[in-house]
């Protein structure tokens, strides 16, 4: 296991007291077992003990993106609750993940970005019946709603675009008028936006291009 | 709430009406220009016996016996057929003690009768956490507690956790619940220590000691006499626990550090250890109490979600948005 790995394992380990590492090596994870329990932040504690087990890909570690697993099966399974059967948990939209996954993780701040939140939007919708900051829709849906929020555009060929600009397949140069918006040199206005998404990764962003495709061709 | 809510409201009241410190940056007045008729008034607001019921009650759940009176200092209960006796009985017992440091700037900033007052809200918080998990106040001196843990109606490992219980919880009260709020005031350096051992049947001697009726029944035993040198040892906010007590408990590891010097010498070629307790994992693992987002400790004893307010979680809750891939 490599140092970081180690060391953040033991710093999360002797931080959250009700979890520990059950395997160090099970295919290819250290696997961590314990319990959440969630705290608001009036400091009142909810009534949930959720049992997880999270896997942490060892090699290439901190580039990666660890599994949740509820196995106190105190979530519902049904895809209205973002968990599979198995419990495998949907902590995110996969653009989040690699985006975290890319620049690197420290495990304790993925708990509390990812898995803590995770929960807590569960106690969430079980007390009020929705999220607290809505949800995306599953499958593409879900991909297309993400790209309109993230880009703050309805227009789907705008999106598109973008995504092309972003993988090369469209070349623009920096000065050059911009051929997406038709407002301004492509480094002051959609410029920024291609770099944005491109943290995703460019294989991330090609599947995204064939669902927008398939999108538009549906729509015309 | 929290069950030590009673305790801090009174000592948040010393510190805000306290003259010397509302006047700190103006006044060299001695305590006695002062007005302090107040603390009177504070005194009695600390939780009598009707509050500590309430209080126990909530904690442990309604149709839980009630303390009918508080039972007298210096006797303990299995014990009192010695008062006024010469007769000796041996009997394992757990003696604990605990004390409340205060540094030297409490004292400059505040009145000596609000720092009084704070300590005094510190030990009645302590012996109610003592009477709660069915411990036995001994003795109380100014700013700490002699308590034993143990009797003739009680395991021993039982009795153990009782008492890593009530001193994890006195810990935790000091070292979260005060703490935060001296903290908005920029006080630093209140804290307790603890120092907690057991010695078995054949280790403590049961007496009475004293003249006539001015005595106790105390005990005879090198583990009560080690218990405050382990206190002594203790960090701020820690509990420092003897060899005997860590061996009450199946899965110990995790809990204990040993010391570095053992704390007896048999000179027979046997020492005796003292730990270090991780009261902080032990309340969480045992769920005595829950950890947030952050891994900060909130004590879960009396505690009731129902009237938890969802507008609470959202904060936390709104970081994730969810989203669903599985087919
Ligand atoms: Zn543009």
């Amino acid at each position: 296991m490599n140092s970081i790995l180690k060391k953040d394992v033991n710093e999360f380990i002797n931080r959250y007291y009700k979890f520990r590492v059950i395997d160090y090596n099970r295919n290819g994870c250290v696997l961590i077992e314990g319990y959440i329990s969630i705290v608001d932040v009036n400091g009142d504690i909810w009534s949930a003990n959720y049992k997880v087990q999270i896997a942490i890909p060892v090699s290439n570690y901190p580039n990666v993106t660890p599994a949740v697993k509820e196995i106190s099966t105190k979530i519902e399974r049904n895809w209205d609750y973002h968990i599979s059967e198995e419990g495998i948990c949907c902590l995110a939209i996969p653009h989040k993940l690699l985006v975290a996954e890319r620049r690197g993780i420290n495990f304790t701040q993925f708990y509390q970005e990812f898995i803590y939140p995770f929960f807590t939007n569960h106690q969430h919708k079980l007390r009020t019946g929705k999220y607290a900051n809505g949800e995306f829709e599953h499958h593409e849906k879900g991909i297309l709603q993400f790209y309109s929020e993230e880009l703050k555009t309805k227009d789907l060929t705008f999106t598109q675009k973008i995504i092309q600009a972003a993988i090369g397949k469209l070349k623009i140069g920096n000065n050059d008028k911009c051929p997406i918006c038709n407002a301004n040199k492509f480094k002051k206005c959609c410029k920024p936006k291609a770099n944005k998404i491109l943290r995703y990764g460019l294989k991330r962003l090609r599947d995204d291009l064939e669902i927008v495709n398939i999108e538009l061709t549906k729509e015309s | 709430m929290n069950i030590f809510n009673p305790y801090l409201e009174v000592i948040k009241k010393a510190v805000d009406r306290d003259p010397k410190y509302t006047n700190r940056f103006f006044s060299n007045m001695p305590d006695e220009d002062y007005d302090l008729s107040y603390i009177q008034k504070l005194r009695s607001e600390l939780p009598n016996l009707e509050k500590l019921n309430e209080s126990v009650q909530l904690a442990k759940g309604l149709g839980t016996p009630s303390i009918t009176s508080l039972p007298r200092l210096g006797n303990h209960p299995d014990f009192a057929h010695l008062k006024s006796s010469r007769n000796t009985e041996k009997h394992w017992i757990i003696s604990a003690f605990v004390d409340v440091q205060k540094s030297t700037q409490l004292h400059n900033r505040f009145t000596l009768a609000t720092v009084a007052l704070i300590t005094e809200g510190i030990v009645k918080a302590s012996i109610f956490a003592v009477n709660l998990c069915g411990g036995y106040v001994h003795r109380i001196q100014g700013d700490g507690l002699m308590v034993y843990f143990g009797g003739k109606n009680i395991e021993k490992g039982q009795a153990t956790k009782d008492a890593l219980k009530a001193f994890s919880m006195i810990s935790y009260f000091v070292k979260n619940d005060l703490k935060e709020y001296f903290e908005l005031n920029s006080i630093r350096d209140i804290y307790t220590r603890t120092g907690i051992d057991l010695g078995h049947n054949n280790q403590v001697l049961w007496m009475y000691s004293g003249l006539g009726d001015s005595g106790e029944v105390t005990t005879c035993s090198l583990h009560t006499s080690l218990a405050p040198k382990m206190q002594a040892t203790a960090t701020s906010n820690g509990i420092v626990v003897g060899q005997h007590i860590l061996n009450q408990l199946s899965s110990s590891d995790k809990y204990f550090n040993q010391k570095s010097k053992p704390i007896w010498d048999y000179e027979d070629g046997r020492f005796y250890n003292h730990y270090d307790f991780n009261w902080e994992r032990y309340l969480v693992d045992n769920d005595f109490a829950a950890q947030n987002l952050n891994g900060d400790i909130l004590l879960n004893i009396g505690d009731y979600s129902i009237s938890n307010d969802p507008i609470n979680l959202v904060p936390i809750a709104k970081i994730n948005k969810p989203y669903l891939n599985f087919r």
